[in-house]
C-alpha cells in the first residue's frame, strides 16, 4: 500500500480524536495542577469521544433521522435506511459523554475540596500515603 | 427466577427517592439503603438456589428485545454467586459504616447505593458497553465513597483514585468501539462467537478492553492509586473495594475470556503472577496494617486472575471450565470473605488507634480470617489451593508453583505478623473492644468455616474422624468459660475416644505412634491442670493439636494427610503464641512449619495417587525435605529452641515428646510406601544420616551453653531426633529397631523432664537455672524424675537408654559407618554435660533464700510423672516389652540383624541383656551405698551463707553464682562449633527478600501523577508484549 | 529529567498502541449488520423518527438509566463534599463577590427565559429532531448558570431542585416498569401508544421519558454548579 493510498484511507476524525486522547495523557501525565489534570482528563474523553463518533461515519450518508431528508415518505423503510449513517456510535457516544462529564465534575469537586483544605493545587504535595 | 431488572428499579428508584425518604429522618433513609441491598442478597441466594438444584441459567432481555439488539442481563452460576458476594459484602461492612453514613450529609448512602448496585451491574451484564456503564456507575459510587466522611487522607486518595479510574476507562471506550466496529455487535456471547476479532486489528481492540480491566484489577506495578485508597478509606469502603469490588471485576475480566487470544491469556497470566509475587514482597515490608491488607488484596487478586487466565489457556488442570471456577472461585470467595472481615476489624482497631490486644471473640474472629488467608485449612482457600498445586505439578509448571507457595508465605509471614500483635498487645494496654463492629468480622469469620467444611465434608475429606480436631476445638472453645479440669478431663475423653475410633483402621506401625501422638497429648492435657482456673485457650489449642496428630495417623490420601498435616501445624502455632513471650517464636514458628509443609504439599501433589505418601524422585525428596524441617533438622532448626522455651511449660513439652514424632512417622511412612527405601537411593540415606548426625551434634553442644532450663531441653530435643534421624537413615533392621526404640524413649524421657521442669518453674517463678538450686529436699519427685530421665538420656546403666545407645553403635558399626559412630560417641558426651547440668543447678547446691517455701510440684504434675517412672523401670528392667513389637513391626522388610535369645538381645558384635544390666548396677549400687553408710562418720550440713566471700561487691551479683556460664571453659574450646550460622543464614534470607520488597516498595512513591504515569507504562509495556507473543 | 522521558515513553507507547487502530480502520463503505437492523426496525418498532433516540431510550435503555445513575451518584458526591462545613467556611460571613457587569445581567434576564423554552423544545422533540433530554437539561442547566454569573450571592433553591431530580428519577423508573406491565420488558417505551410516526406525539413513551430525563438532568447539572460555588450549606 503506498503511503498516498494509506492516507486517503484515514479516517481524520479518528485520526484527530486519537491525537487529542494523546494530548489529554500528557497532560494528565505531565501537568501537576489538580485542575489541568482533570480538564486534561477532559481532553481526553473528548478524544475518545470523537474516536467513538468516527466508526459510524459514513461517506455520502445523512444523520439516522427519518425525516424529509431520508426518505420521501415514511414508509419507504429500507430505502431510507441506506441513505443514513450507523446510528450505534452516537448512541454509545452520548452516554459516554454524560458519563464523562458527570466524573470531570466530581474530579473537579475534589480538587475544590482539597485545595479548600490548604493543601494547594499541586498534586505533587498530595503524596502522604507511600510506600 | 427472579428477573434482576427488578431489584434494578427498585434499587434506582430507592436512590432517587433518597433525598425525600431522608426528610423523614436519617435512620429511615438508612433502613431504606440496607434493605435494598438486603434484597439483592435474597435474590442472589434465591438465584444460587435455583441453580444449584439444577436449574438452568437465564437470561433477561431489556425493553421487550434480546441481544444483539437490547442488552441482555445473564442469571448463571457464577453471576448468582457474584451478586450474592457483593450483597454480602455490603451488608458486612454496613455493620461498620452506619454511623458515619449517619453522620455525613446524604451522598454517602447514595454513593454507597449506586456502587453496590453498580458491582452487580458488572456482574450481570452480556454487553460490553453497558458493562462500561456499570463499570462507571461503581467507580463514581466508589469516589463519593472515599470521601464521604471527610478523613483527608482519604480525599487525597480518592483524587489519585480517579485519575486512574479515568484513564481505565477512556481505554476501555476505545476497545469497546473498535470492537463494535469489527464484530459488529455489543453483545459478549455473540462477539465471541464470530472470528472477527482474531486479525490483528481484532487482538489490538480487544487489547484496549483487557488493559482497561487489568488496571482495574490494580496490578502491579500501576495500583499505587488503590493501596492508597485500602489505606486511608473508611473500613467498611476498604471491604467493599477489596471484597465486592474485586469480586466484580474479576468476574468482568472472567466474562470477556472467551474474547481473549493465547497472547492475551498469557499477559493476564503473568501479569497476575507478577502481581502475586511483588505484592506479597511488598506487603511484607508494611507496617501499618490497613496498608498491609491493600498489598495483600492486589496480590490475591492477580492470582485469582492468573488461575483463570492459566485454565483457559488450557495449560492446567482437567483443562475444563469446572476446575478453573472450581480453583478461582474458592481462592476468590475466600479472599472475599477473609479481606472483607480483617479490614473491617484492622480498621476498626486503626480508628481507635488502639495498641492493646483484642477481646477473646474479636481475637477469635481475626485468627479465623488471617489463617482463611493464608491458606490454611479448613477454609475455602486451603481446597482450592490443593487443587491449584496439584494441576500445576501436573502439568509441570514449577516455576510458577513455586511463585504461587513462595509468595503464600510471605503472605502467611506479615499476616501472622499482624495477628501475634493484635494477640498479644503491647504491654499495659487496655484490651481493644470493638462493640457491634466486631459483628461484621464474627460473621464472616463463621461464613467462611463453615464454607470449608461444607467444601471438604461434601468433598475430597468425607472422613468425619479427620473433622474431629476442629470439631473439639470448637466445642472446647464455646466452653471455654468453664473451669480446666471440666475442659481437662473432656480433651483426655476425646482422646480416647479417637484412638478407640481409630485404633482398628491402624496398621501396626500407626498404632506405634498412635500411642505416643494421642498419649501424650492426653498426658498433656492432664498436666495442663496444674494451675487453677480456665487457662481460656490452653485446653481447645490441646485437645486440637493431639486429635489432628491422630488425623495425620487416620488420613488415607496425600490430600487428607495434607489437610491433618496443616491442621497439626496451626493449632501448635496458636499454642505457641499463646506463651508468654510467644509472640516472635510463634512467627518462626508457623513460617518454617508452613514452609515445610508447602514443599510437602509441592511434593505429594506431584507423587502418585494410589493411597498413603507414595513419592518417589524430585516429589519425594521435595516430600523429604518438608518433614525434615518440621523435625526441626540442623540448618531447619531455628524455628524450634524459641518455640519450645517461649510456650506454655505443658505445650513445650508436648511439642517436644508427642508433636515431633509426626514428622518421624511420617518420615516412616514415606520410606514404607516406597518400599523401605527413600526416594533419590542409597545417596539419600547417607545424607540423611549425617544430617542426623550433625544435629545430635549440634543440639547437644548447643543445649550446654544455655541458662534457660527449657531451651536446654528444646535444643536437648534437637539432639535426641538427630540420632533417631540417623538410626533411621541406616535403612536395615537394626537401624529401624533403633530408630523406634529411641522415638519411644525419647518420648518416655522427655515428657518426664518437661513434667518436671514445668513443676521447678512454676515453683520458682523463674527458667534460669543459675537463679535455681538446692531444690533436692523441697521436690523430691520432680528430682527423682529428672533423675531417671537423665539416665535415661545419657544412656548409661542401668535405664532403657542404655539399651538405646547399644542399639545405636551396633547399628552404626554393622553398617560400617565408622566415623558415624565417632562423631555419634562424642556428641554423647557432650549430652552428658548439660544432663550434669540438669541435676547439678536446680537440684544440688545451695538452696536460694528466696525459694525457701518452694513445695513440690502439684498433682497433676507429679502424677503422670510417677506413672511415667514406672513405665520407664518396666522397660528398662524387661526391654522385651517395648522391643518386640518394634520387632514385629519392622519385620522381616530387611536380613535380622538383632535376635532375642530369652532376655538376650544378640547382634553381629555382641550381646545386650537389659534385666542383667539392671541387676548388676543395683548391685554395685548397694554395695556402694552400704560401703558409705558404714563408713562414712558426721557428716555436716552446709548452710546458706557458710562461704567466704572475698573484699569486693560484683556489679551483675548472678556473675558470681557458680552455676552463671557452667561450661564457660568448654565453650572456648569447642565455641566455634555453635555460632549460630543457621539463625545468620535465615535472617540473611529475610534481609534479602525483605530488601527486593522495599526497592519494589520505592515504586509507590504516593504521587497520584507517577500512579498514572504507572498505569500507562504498564498498558505500553504489556501492548509490546502482546506483539511478541 | 528521568521523568520527562519516562512520560515522553508512555505517551509513545500509547501512540504505538492506539494510532494503527485509530488510522487504519479507515471509513466503513456500509453500516453492518446490527446497525442496518436499528435502521430498518426502529421506527415500526417504536414509531420514533430519531433512530438515535429510539436505540438511546429503548433498545439501549438500560444503559441510559445507568447514565443517569451516573450523572446522579456524581451529584450526591459533588454534594457531599462541597458543604460549607467541609470547606471549612463554617459559619463565616461569605466574602462578597464582584458584582457582575451591566451586559451580563440585561442579557442572563433576556436569555434566561429563551433558553428555558429551548431546553424544553429540545428534550420534548428528542424523539423527532437531533436533541434529547441530556441535551435539552444542559440547556436548562445554563440558563441557571447565567443567572448565577449574573447575581452571584444567589442560590438556587435546593430542596426545590432535589425534589425536582427525585420525583422525575423516581418517574423514569416508573416508565421503565409501566413498560414491564403493559408491553414486553422493563423499559419498553410501547406501554404508550405508538401513535403517527413524526409526529409529537409518538413514539410511546419515548417522548415521555426524555422530558423525565431532560428535567432530572437540568436539576442536576443545576446542582452540581451550585455547589462547586462551594457556599452551600
Amino acid at each position: 500500500m503506498s503511503l498516498l493510498e494509506f492516507v486517503s484511507r484515514i479516517n481524520p476524525v479518528a485520526a484527530s480524536g486519537a491525537v487529542l486522547v494523546l494530548v489529554g495523557v500528557w497532560g494528565v501525565l505531565a501537568r501537576p495542577n489538580l485542575f489541568k489534570i482533570a480538564i486534561a482528563t477532559s481532553v481526553m474523553e473528548t478524544g475518545v469521544n470523537l474516536v467513538i463518533l468516527s466508526t459510524g461515519y459514513i461517506r455520502g450518508r445523512t444523520a439516522p433521522i427519518l425525516d424529509s431528508a431520508v426518505a420521501g415518505t415514511a414508509t419507504d423503510a429500507a430505502g431510507a435506511a441506506a441513505r443514513m449513517t450507523d446510528p450505534v456510535p452516537q448512541a454509545l457516544v452520548l452516554t459516554a459523554i454524560v458519563i464523562g462529564l458527570a466524573v470531570t465534575a466530581l474530579q473537579l469537586s475534589y480538587a475544590v475540596r482539597l485545595r479548600a483544605a490548604g493543601g494547594g493545587s499541586s498534586i505533587e504535595s498530595y503524596g502522604d500515603e507511600k510506600w | 427466577m427472579v428477573n434482576p431488572l427488578w431489584l434494578f428499579a427498585l434499587s434506582l428508584g430507592a436512590a432517587f427517592l433518597l433525598p425525600l425518604v431522608d426528610r423523614l429522618g436519617r435512620r429511615i433513609a438508612l433502613v431504606l439503603v440496607h434493605g435494598v441491598t438486603a434484597a439483592w442478597l435474597a435474590a442472589g441466594l434465591s438465584w444460587l438456589a435455583v441453580l444449584l438444584s439444577g436449574g438452568e441459567a437465564a437470561e433477561f432481555g431489556t425493553a421487550g428485545f434480546r441481544a444483539p439488539l437490547a442488552i441482555v442481563l445473564r442469571v448463571g452460576l457464577a453471576e448468582a454467586a457474584g451478586v450474592t458476594a457483593i450483597a454480602l459484602t455490603g451488608l458486612l461492612a454496613a455493620f461498620s459504616l452506619t454511623r458515619s453514613l449517619r453522620e455525613a450529609p446524604l451522598g454517602g448512602a447514595m454513593a454507597l447505593l449506586m456502587a453496590l448496585m453498580g458491582l452487580s451491574g458488572i456482574v450481570l451484564t452480556r454487553d460490553l458497553f453497558n458493562l462500561f456503564v456499570f463499570l462507571e456507575i461503581s467507580a463514581i459510587g466508589t469516589y463519593g465513597l472515599l470521601g464521604f466522611d471527610d478523613r483527608k487522607p482519604a480525599l487525597r486518595s480518592a483524587f489519585k483514585y480517579m485519575i486512574a479510574g479515568g484513564l481505565a476507562s477512556s481505554l476501555y471506550l476505545i476497545g469497546v468501539i473498535y470492537v463494535y466496529r469489527l464484530a459488529d455487535t455489543l453483545n459478549l456471547d455473540i462477539a465471541a462467537a464470530g472470528t472477527a476479532l482474531s486479525g490483528p486489528a481484532g487482538t489490538a481492540a480487544v487489547f484496549f478492553l483487557l488493559a482497561a480491566l487489568l488496571v482495574e484489577l490494580k496490578p502491579f506495578p500501576a495500583n499505587g492509586w488503590a493501596v492508597d485508597a485500602y489505606e486511608t478509606a473508611h473500613p467498611g469502603i476498604s471491604a467493599i473495594l477489596s471484597g465486592a469490588s474485586a469480586t466484580a471485576l474479576l468476574l468482568a475480566l472472567w466474562k470477556i475470556l472467551p474474547l481473549l487470544g493465547p497472547a492475551h491469556l498469557s499477559l493476564v497470566a503473568g501479569s497476575g503472577l507478577a502481581t502475586f509475587a511483588a505484592g506479597n514482597l511488598v506487603g511484607a515490608r508494611q507496617d501499618r496494617p490497613l496498608r498491609m491488607l491493600g498489598y495483600s488484596s492486589v496480590a490475591q487478586v492477580g492470582l485469582v486472575a492468573a488461575v483463570a487466565a492459566l485454565a483457559r489457556l488450557g495449560g492446567l488442570g482437567d483443562g475444563g471450565a469446572d476446575f478453573a471456577a472450581a480453583v478461582a472461585g474458592g481462592l476468590l470467595l475466600n479472599h472475599l470473605l477473609a479481606k472483607t472481615g480483617l479490614f473491617l476489624l484492622a480498621g476498626a482497631v486503626e480508628d481507635d488507634d488502639a495498641r492493646g490486644r483484642l477481646a477473646p471473640l474479636s481475637l477469635a474472629a481475626a485468627g479465623v480470617l488471617s489463617a482463611a488467608l493464608v491458606g490454611l485449612p479448613p477454609f475455602p482457600g486451603f481446597w482450592a489451593k490443593w487443587r491449584l498445586v496439584r494441576a500445576l505439578a501436573d502439568s509441570g509448571l514449577w516455576w510458577i508453583l513455586a511463585i504461587v507457595l513462595g509468595g503464600s508465605l510471605l503472605e502467611a509471614f506479615y499476616v501472622f505478623r499482624w495477628l501475634g500483635l493484635r494477640a498479644k498487645g503491647e504491654a499495659g494496654e487496655a484490651p481493644v473492644r470493638l462493640g457491634i463492629r466486631s459483628a461484621g468480622p464474627v460473621l464472616a469469620a463463621l461464613l467462611l468455616a463453615a464454607a470449608g467444611a461444607l467444601a471438604g465434608i461434601r468433598g475430597p475429606v468425607p472422613d468425619l474422624l479427620l473433622w474431629a480436631p476442629w470439631a473439639a476445638a470448637a466445642i472446647l472453645f464455646l466452653l471455654d468459660g468453664t473451669p480446666g479440669w471440666l475442659k481437662g478431663l473432656l480433651s483426655v475423653a476425646a482422646a480416647a475416644a479417637f484412638g478407640a475410633a481409630a485404633w482398628d483402621r491402624l496398621d501396626g506401625f500407626r498404632q506405634f505412634f498412635a500411642v505416643m501422638l494421642l498419649g501424650g497429648g492426653a498426658l498433656f492435657s492432664i498436666a495442663a491442670l496444674r494451675k487453677g482456673g480456665p487457662r481460656r485457650g490452653l485446653h481447645p489449642l490441646l485437645a486440637a493439636a493431639t486429635l489432628a496428630l491422630g488425623a495425620i495417623l487416620v488420613a488415607r490420601t496425600p490430600l487428607e494427610f495434607f489437610f491433618a498435616w496443616e491442621t497439626m501445624t496451626a493449632a501448635s502455632w496458636l499454642l505457641v503464641l499463646r506463651g508468654r513471650g510467644g509472640e516472635k517464636p510463634a512467627l518462626s514458628y508457623i513460617v518454617f512449619g508452613l514452609g515445610g509443609a508447602f514443599l510437602l504439599m509441592a511434593g505429594l501433589a506431584a507423587g502418585g495417587w494410589d493411597g498413603g505418601i507414595a513419592a518417589a524422585g524430585w516429589p519425594g525428596l521435595l516430600v523429604l525435605v518438608g518433614l525434615l524441617v518440621k523435625a526441626g533438622a540442623l540448618g531447619v532448626h531455628v524455628w524450634l529452641p524459641g518455640s519450645y522455651a517461649e510456650s506454655d511449660d505443658e505445650s513445650s513439652g508436648f511439642l517436644s515428646s508427642a508433636l515431633s514424632k509426626a514428622p518421624i512417622f511420617a518420615l516412616f511412612a514415606l520410606a514404607l510406601s516406597l518400599g523401605a527405601a527413600l526416594p533419590g537411593g542409597p545417596w539419600t540415606s547417607r545424607a540423611l544420616g549425617w544430617l542426623g548426625l550433625a544435629t545430635a551434634l549440634g543440639g547437644a553442644l548447643y543445649a550446654v551453653y544455655q541458662e534457660d532450663i527449657k531451651r536446654t531441653l528444646a535444643y536437648s530435643s534437637l539432639g535426641q531426633i538427630g540420632y533417631i534421624l540417623l538410626a533411621f537413615a541406616a535403612m536395615d533392621q537394626a537401624g529401624w529397631t533403633t530408630s523406634l526404640y529411641l522415638a519411644l524413649n525419647h518420648f518416655l524421657y522427655k515428657s518426664m523432664l518437661f513434667l518436671a521442669v514445668a513443676g521447678v518453674i512454676q515453683r520458682t517463678g523463674t527458667r534460669n537455672m543459675y537463679e535455681m538450686g538446692g531444690l533436692i529436699k523441697k521436690m523430691p519427685v520432680s528430682f527423682l524424675s529428672v533423675l531417671m530421665a537423665i539416665i535415661a538420656l545419657s544412656g548409661v546403666p542401668p535405664l532403657s537408654g542404655f539399651g538405646g545407645k547399644w542399639l545405636l553403635y551396633s547399628t552404626l558399626i554393622g553398617k560400617g559407618w565408622y566415623l558415624e559412630t565417632a562423631v555419634a560417641f562424642f556428641a554423647s558426651a557432650v549430652a552428658f554435660l548439660y544432663l550434669y547440668r540438669l541435676i547439678h543447678s536446680i537440684f544440688l547446691g545451695q538452696p536460694k533464700p528466696s525459694q525457701a517455701n518452694v513445695r513440690e510440684a502439684p498433682v497433676a504434675l507429679v502424677l503422670p510423672q510417677l506413672v511415667l517412672m514406672a513405665v520407664l523401670m518396666a522397660v528398662s528392667v524387661f526391654p522385651r516389652l517395648m522391643l518386640d513389637p518394634i520387632l514385629a513391626l519392622v519385620g522381616d522388610r530387611f536380613p535380622a540383624a538383632f535376635v532375642f535369645e530369652g532376655t538376650r538381645l544378640r547382634s553381629a558384635l555382641g550381646y545386650w541383656d537389659g534385666t542383667l544390666t539392671m541387676i548388676v548396677t543395683g548391685g554395685v549400687f548397694a554395695l556402694c551405698l552400704v560401703w558409705m553408710l558404714a563408713n562414712l562418720h558426721n557428716p555436716q550440713s552446709v548452710k546458706q551463707f557458710n562461704i567466704v566471700f572475698a573484699a569486693e561487691r560484683p556489679l551483675r551479683p548472678e556473675t558470681t553464682h557458680y552455676a552463671w556460664r557452667f561450661f564457660e571453659p568448654y565453650r572456648k574450646a569447642l565455641g566455634f562449633l555453635t555460632r549460630e550460622r543457621a539463625e545468620r543464614f535465615w535472617d540473611a534470607f529475610g534481609t534479602g527478600a525483605a530488601s527486593v520488597g522495599g526497592a519494589l516498595r520505592r515504586l509507590y512513591t504516593g504521587n497520584g501523577q507517577t500512579y498514572a504515569l504507572h498505569v500507562v507504562l504498564y498498558v505500553a509495556v504489556l501492548y509490546l508484549l502482546l506483539g511478541v507473543l | 529529567m528521568m521523568r520527562r522521558v519516562l512520560v515522553f515513553l508512555a505517551v509513545a507507547g500509547l501512540a504505538w498502541a492506539l494510532l494503527p487502530l485509530a488510522l487504519g480502520s479507515g471509513v466503513p463503505e456500509a453500516p453492518g449488520a446490527l446497525a442496518t437492523a436499528y435502521l430498518t426496525d426502529a421506527p415500526a418498532d417504536f414509531g420514533a423518527a430519531n433512530i438515535v433516540t429510539a436505540i438511546v431510550v429503548s433498545y439501549r435503555g438500560f444503559d441510559t438509566l445507568g447514565e443517569v445513575a451516573v450523572l446522579f451518584a456524581a451529584t450526591a458526591g459533588v454534594g457531599a463534599l462541597l458543604t460549607r462545613k467541609r470547606l471549612g467556611l463554617g459559619d463565616a460571613e461569605p466574602e462578597a463577590k464582584p458584582a457582575a457587569t451591566e451586559i451580563l445581567v440585561t442579557a442572563t434576564g433576556l436569555l434566561t427565559g429563551l433558553l428555558v423554552m429551548f431546553g424544553v423544545y429540545i428534550f420534548l422533540h428528542g424523539h423527532l429532531t437531533p436533541g434529547g433530554g441530556f441535551q435539552g437539561g444542559v440547556v436548562i442547566a445554563t440558563a441557571l448558570l447565567l443567572g448565577l454569573l449574573a447575581r452571584p450571592e444567589s442560590h438556587l433553591s435546593h430542596g426545590i431542585l432535589a425534589a425536582v431530580e427525585s420525583l422525575s428519577g423516581a418517574a423514569y423508573v416508573g416508565m421503565g416498569l409501566l413498560g414491564a406491565f403493559l408491553a414486553w420488558g422493563f423499559l419498553d417505551p410501547r406501554a404508550l401508544p405508538l401513535g403517527r410516526i413524526g409526529s409529537l406525539v409518538s413514539a410511546g413513551s419515548i417522548p415521555v421519558i426524555y422530558s423525565l430525563i431532560g428535567l432530572k438532568v437540568g436539576a442536576e447539572l443545576s446542582g452540581i454548579l451550585d455547589a462547586l460555588k462551594g457556599d452551600r450549606e
